[in-house]
C-alpha cells in the first residue's frame, strides 16, 4: 500500500505539468483568436498589415464608432433583439403550456400530439431552409422580422417542449393535483403553480433558444433582403462584402457583435453551459 | 336506473372538457410546428416534382428533377464533401473533447478557468467565427502564416483557403475549434456520473490505461454515442454558415457542401424544383441519423 | 361537513380493474380509516373521491350532491398527500391561504383564517418561511393547515404520517385525533399503519384486491374479523392460523396436533359436522404460559420452543403445534429457551374459525 502511494506521488508531478501545458495550449487556442480580433479592431489600416500580432501601437478607438455608423450596426442590433425576444416571447409560453398538458393531463390523443412534436427533434432544420423560404414567400412574409420570429419559434418548439416535459416530469405530480384541489382550473394550476416552478427550466431554454436565434444566419440571409431589417449575422456578412478592405473596421464590428453574448456568457456561465448543453447533459 | 344516462353524460362532459383543454394547450405549439416545419417539407416534395423558378408558373416534371440531381457532378462532389466534413469533424471533436474532459476531470487548480475558456467559442455565431478565421487563414496577412513564419516553419505556410486540396480541411478545423468545448462539457458531465469508487477499485487492479479502457470508457459509452450522433447530425446542416462566409464553396467547388449547392441552385440558377429535390434527399439521409439520435436520447431520458 | 357516500365505485385501467364496485357510506363527522396491503386500491379510491382519477363506474356523493364527474375544485374536499405536495415557491402563509385566494376570499379574511389555522397547528412562527426551510413534521402541519383552513366538506388523507419517524408519528397521531375532535370534519384516512387506523378511526375499512373485506369499528375488526384475511391483517404479531378438522363433540383437531374444545357459541352453530375442514385462528395474546402445576386438560399443550424473541414488555415464543407454527405472547422475560419444551395454555374461548374454502368467519 505505502509503496503504491509514494510511487503515485513521484510520478504525479510530470503528468501534472503535462496537463497544465496541454490545458494552457488549449486555452490559448480557444481564446487567442478572440484577443487577436479585439487587438485588430484597434489598429490603423496600415498597422493591420504590418503589425500582425503585436499590440496596437496607437489604439484607434474611433474604429468602433466608424464601424457602428458605416455598418448601421445600431439598427442591426435592434433587429436581432426584436427577433430574439420575439422568439422567446412565443417559444417559452407556447412550449411550457404544451408540455404541461402533455405531462399532467390525460386527454385523448396526447401521445399523438407528443409524438408529432417529437418528430421535430429528428428534423435537421438547415435542410428545410429552401422549403421554408418558399412557404414564407407564399405567406407574403418575405423580408419581415416576423417571418424569422415565427420560423425560429417553430424550430424551437419540438426540442423545447421535450425539455419542458422532462422538467415537469421531474416534479411530483401531487403538487399540480394539490393546486387543482385547492381551487385551480387547469390553466391556473399551470399559471400559478407549474410555471413558477419551471423557472430553472425556462432559464435554460431561454439561453438555448435565445442564443440560437441571435446567431442564426442561414434563414435570415435568405428571408431578409432589406439592409434596414438585417440581423447582426446577416449585417456582418454584408459588411464584409462591402468594406472588404477596411479590416480594422470589420474587426471592430465583429468585436461589437460578439460582446453582448460573450458578456452574458461570462456573467451567467452556469446557466449558459446548462442551457446550451440542455437535454444532453440532463439525462 | 333513470340516473344512468344522465351520469354517463356527465362523464362524457368531463372527458370532453379535458380533451378540449388539452388540445387547446398543445394547439399553439403544434400549429407553429406544422406550419413552419412539416408543411414546408411536404411543400418541398411537391415542388421537387416541378420546374419552378420561385416566382412564375410551375410545370410538372415528375421525377425528372431527381434524375437531374443524380446526374449533377457538383451535387455528388458536394455530398462527398458533406460526408467528409460530417465524419471528419465528428471524429476530431469527440476525440479532442474526450481528451480534454479527462484532463479537466482531475482535481487540478484552475480547471474552472480552462473549462470556461474552452466553452467560449460555443457561444459565438458561425458568422463571427467564419469571418475571424478567414483572416487568420489569410495567406499574406493572416495570423496563422505569421505564426508559422515566426516559428521557422516556413515550409508549412499554405494558402489555407485558396488551395483546393486544403480548403475543406481548414473549414473543418474551424468547426472543430468552435464545438470541442461543447462536447467536452458533455463528456465531463458523463464522467462525473461515474462513481469514483469504481475508478479507484480499477486503479488498484491495473494500469491507468487499462482502467480507462475497461472501466471509464464502457461507462461513458452512452454519452459518447449521444455526442457522436449529435455532432454528425449537426455537421450535416451547420456547415452552411462557415462555407458561405469563408469560401462560398470555392475554389472550384472544393468546399461545396450540400446546403451551399442547394442554395446556389435555388437562388443563383432559380431552379427551386431541383433545389427542393436535393433538400428532400438530404432530409431523408439526415432524418435517419436524427431518428437514431432521438431514440438514444429517449433511452437516456428514461435511464 | 357532509356525509360521503360511495356506491359501486369502480376503476379500471385499460381493461384491468383495480377497484371493484365499492359501497361505503361515511356519516357526517365520522373518521374512517382505509387499510389494506400495498396495491389494493386505497389511493385509487381516495383519488377518485378527490376527482384526480376518472371514475369508470359507480357514484360518489358528498352531502346531497352527486360529484362523480365534477372537477376536483368543485367538490369541496381537501387532501393531504404522503409527500405533502406543498407549493415550494410560496411561503407557509401563501400555501395555507392559497385555496382561499383561489376562491376569491377577501384578503383580510384570508389573513385572519390563515393565522387562526397557524395558531391551532403551532405554525405562527413559521408563516413566512418556504417549505424547504421546514422539517418533515412542520411540513406535515402546513399540509394540514392548508387542508383545514378552507373548512372543507371532507378531508382525504393518503398516508400522511408515513414519512415521519416513529416518535413524531405518534405525536402527530395524537394531534390529528384532537384536531378531528375539535373540528369534526368527515374524514377518510388511508394508512398502512394499523395502529393509526385503530387509534384514530371510528370505523376501519379493510380492503383487499380492490374490494372491501370488512368495515367495522376497530374493536369489532379486531375481535370478530369477518375473514381470515382481515384476521391476519389486523394485529401484531399476526393471528396464528392452523388447518383443522371438526371432530365429535363438536371439538377441533388441529392437523397432526391436539384436540381443542370449541367455544360454546361456535359449537352450537349448525354445520359443525365431524369431518368438516376449517381454519382455526387464535391471537398470540391468547396463547399463554400454563401456570406451573396446572393439570393436563383441554387447552393445555406441550410444545418445543423454536425461537424466542425478547421485546422487553413481552416475549414472543414460537412453537409448532401439529403442522402449524404458533406464536405465543408471554410476559416480560419469560423463561423459555430454544429447544426446550414449554407448557402452554390456549384460551379456547377466543378461538375463531374460518371456512377453509371461502375464508369467511364462521
Ligand atoms: N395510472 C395507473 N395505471 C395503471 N394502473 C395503475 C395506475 N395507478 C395505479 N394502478 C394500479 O392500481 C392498483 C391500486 O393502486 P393504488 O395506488 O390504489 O394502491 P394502494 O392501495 O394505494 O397501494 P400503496 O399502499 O402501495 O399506496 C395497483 O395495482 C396499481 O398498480
Ligand atoms: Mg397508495
Amino acid at each position: 500500500m505505502s509503496t503504491m502511494v509514494t510511487e503515485g506521488r513521484r510520478s504525479s508531478i510530470a503528468p501534472r505539468v503535462a496537463s497544465y501545458l496541454l490545458m494552457a495550449i488549449m486555452a490559448v487556442l480557444a481564446l487567442y483568436p478572440l484577443v487577436w480580433m479585439a487587438l485588430g479592431s484597434l489598429k490603423s489600416g496600415g498597422e493591420f498589415y504590418t503589425n500582425i500580432w503585436g499590440l496596437p501601437a496607437d489604439p484607434q478607438w474611433r474604429n468602433f464608432p466608424d464601424a457602428w455608423v458605416r455598418g448601421g450596426l445600431g439598427i442591426k442590433f435592434l433587429n436581432s433583439a426584436i427577433v430574439t425576444f420575439g422568439t422567446l416571447a412565443i417559444t417559452l409560453p407556447v412550449t411550457s403550456i404544451a408540455a404541461y398538458a402533455i405531462t399532467s393531463m390525460d386527454f385523448r390523443g396526447r401521445s399523438l400530439a407528443y409524438g408529432a412534436l417529437l418528430l421535430g427533434i429528428m428534423i435537421p432544420f438547415g435542410v428545410t431552409a429552401i422549403p421554408v423560404f418558399s412557404v414564407i414567400a407564399q405567406l407574403g412574409l418575405l423580408n419581415t422580422r416576423l417571418a424569422l420570429v415565427l420560423v425560429y419559434s417553430a424550430q424551437a418548439v419540438a426540442f423545447s417542449t421535450f425539455l419542458m416535459c422532462a422538467f415537469f416530469q421531474s416534479l411530483p405530480a401531487e403538487i399540480e393535483e394539490a393546486a387543482r384541489l385547492e381551487g385551480c382550473t387547469r390553466f391556473s394550476a399551470f399559471w400559478r403553480v407549474m410555471l413558477p416552478l419551471a423557472r430553472p427550466g425556462l432559464a435554460a431554454q431561454a439561453v438555448f433558444v435565445g442564443t440560437t436565434a441571435w446567431n442564426e444566419y442561414f434563414l435570415a440571409s435568405l428571408i431578409i433582403r432589406d439592409p434596414a431589417r438585417e440581423t447582426i449575422p446577416v449585417g456582418l456578412v454584408s459588411f464584409t462584402g462591402r468594406y472588404a478592405t477596411d479590416y480594422p473596421a470589420l474587426f471592430a464590428a465583429l468585436t461589437m457583435a460578439t460582446l453582448p453574448l460573450l458578456a452574458l456568457y461570462l456573467l451567467a456561465q452556469k446557466q449558459f453551459v446548462a442551457g446550451l448543453t440542455g437535454g444532453a447533459v440532463k439525462g | 336506473m333513470t340516473g344512468a344516462p344522465a351520469l354517463s353524460r356527465a362523464a362524457r362532459a368531463r372527458r370532453l372538457r379535458t380533451d378540449l383543454t388539452g388540445w387547446a394547450f398543445v394547439a399553439p405549439a403544434l400549429l407553429l410546428f406544422l406550419l413552419f416545419v412539416i408543411w414546408p417539407m411536404g411543400h418541398a416534395v411537391w415542388i421537387s416534382l416541378h420546374r419552378w423558378d420561385g416566382l412564375g408558373q410551375m410545370a410538372w416534371l415528375g421525377l425528372d428533377n431527381y434524375r437531374f440531381v443524380f446526374g449533377d457532378k457538383v451535387f455528388w462532389k458536394a455530398m462527398h464533401n458533406t460526408f467528409i466534413y460530417a465524419f471528419g469533424v465528428t471524429v476530431a471533436k469527440n476525440l479532442l473533447a474526450l481528451g480534454l474532459a479527462l484532463l479537466l476531470n482531475r482535481p487540478l487548480r484552475g480547471r474552472g478557468f480552462f473549462r470556461t475558456a474552452s466553452f467560449t467559442p460555443v457561444v459565438l455565431s458561425f458568422v463571427v467565427v467564419g469571418v475571424l478565421w478567414s483572416w487568420i487563414f489569410d495567406p499574406t496577412f493572416g495570423l496563422l502564416n505569421a505564426v508559422l513564419w515566426a516559428l521557422g516553419l516556413q515550409g508549412l505556410i499554405q494558402g489555407w483557403l485558396s488551395d483546393p486540396d486544403i480548403a475543406l480541411y481548414s473549414i473543418m478545423f474551424v468547426d472543430v475549434w468552435k464545438w470541442t468545448g461543447y462536447h467536452t462539457v458533455l463528456f465531463l458531465a458523463g464522467l462525473q456520473t461515474i462513481p469514483s469508487e469504481l475508478i479507484e477499485a480499477g486503479r488498484l487492479e491495473g494500469k491507468p490505461r487499462q482502467v480507462f479502457r475497461h472501466v471509464t470508457l464502457p461507462l461513458l459509452m452512452p454519452v459518447v454515442a449521444f455526442s457522436v450522433l449529435l455532432s454528425i447530425v449537426g455537421a450535416f446542416v451547420s456547415n452552411y454558415d462557415l462555407v458561405r462566409v469563408m469560401t462560398q464553396g470555392g475554389p472550384f467547388h472544393s468546399t461545396e457542401v450540400a446546403l451551399t449547392w442547394i442554395t446556389t441552385t435555388a437562388f443563383r440558377f432559380n431552379n427551386f424544383g431541383k433545389a427542393d429535390a436535393m433538400s428532400v434527399i438530404l432530409f431523408l439521409i439526415v432524418a435517419v441519423l436524427g431518428a437514431v439520435q432521438f431514440l438514444l436520447m429517449r433511452q437516456r431520458g428514461r435511464g | 361537513m357532509a356525509t360521503l357516500a360511495l356506491s359501486n365505485l369502480t376503476k379500471a385501467w385499460s381493461g384491468k380493474t383495480t377497484v371493484h364496485g365499492i359501497d361505503l357510506e361515511i356519516p357526517d363527522g365520522a373518521f374512517v380509516a382505509l387499510v389494506g396491503p400495498s396495491g389494493c386500491g386505497k389511493s385509487t379510491t381516495l383519488r377518485m373521491i378527490a376527482g384526480l382519477e376518472e371514475v369508470t363506474a359507480g357514484e360518489i356523493r358528498i352531502g346531497d350532491r352527486v360529484v362523480t364527474h365534477d372537477e376536483p375544485r368543485d367538490r369541496g374536499v381537501s387532501m393531504v398527500f404522503q409527500n405533502y405536495a406543498l407549493f415550494p415557491h410560496m411561503t407557509v402563509r401563501d400555501n395555507i391561504g392559497f385555496g382561499l385566494k383561489m376562491r376569491g376570499v377577501a384578503k383580510d379574511e384570508i389573513r385572519r383564517k390563515v393565522e387562526a389555522a397557524a395558531e391551532t397547528l403551532e405554525l405562527t412562527a413559521l408563516l413566512d418561511r418556504r417549505p424547504n426551510a421546514l422539517s418533515g413534521g412542520q411540513r406535515q402541519r402546513v399540509a394540514m393547515g392548508r387542508a383545514i383552513v378552507r373548512e372543507p366538506k371532507a378531508f382525504l388523507f393518503d398516508e400522511p404520517l408515513s414519512n415521519l419517524d416513529a416518535q413524531l408519528r405518534g405525536q402527530m397521531r395524537a394531534e390529528l385525533k384532537k384536531l378531528h375532535q375539535s373540528i369534526g370534519t368527515t374524514t377518510l384516512y388511508v394508512t398502512h399503519d394499523q395502529v393509526e387506523a385503530m387509534t384514530l378511526a371510528d370505523t376501519v375499512v379493510v380492503m383487499r384486491d380492490g374490494r372491501i373485506e370488512q368495515a367495522a369499528p376497530p374493536a369489532e375488526i379486531y375481535r370478530n374479523p369477518a375473514t381470515k384475511f382481515v384476521a391476519g391483517f389486523v394485529g401484531t404479531p399476526r393471528m396464528n392460523f392452523s388447518e383443522a378438522e371438526i371432530v365429535d363433540g363438536p371439538a377441533l383437531r388441529l392437523d397432526r396436533g391436539p384436540v381443542l374444545p370449541l367455544p360454546p357459541a361456535l359449537a352450537a352453530r349448525p354445520g359443525m359436522t365431524p369431518g368438516r375442514r376449517v381454519t382455526m385462528g387464535l391471537r398470540p395474546e391468547h396463547v399463554g404460559a400454563a401456570v406451573p402445576g396446572t393439570p393436563d386438560g383441554p387447552g393445555i399443550v406441550e410444545a418445543r420452543v423454536e425461537l424466542v424473541e425478547t421485546l422487553g414488555a413481552e416475549t414472543l415464543v414460537h412453537v409448532r403445534l401439529g403442522t402449524a407454527p404458533i406464536c405465543a405472547k408471554l410476559g416480560p422475560f419469560a423463561a423459555a429457551k430454544e429447544g426446550e419444551t414449554v407448557r402452554l395454555e390456549l384460551e379456547t374461548s377466543e378461538i375463531r374459525l374460518f371456512d377453509t374454502e371461502t375464508e369467511r368467519a364462521l
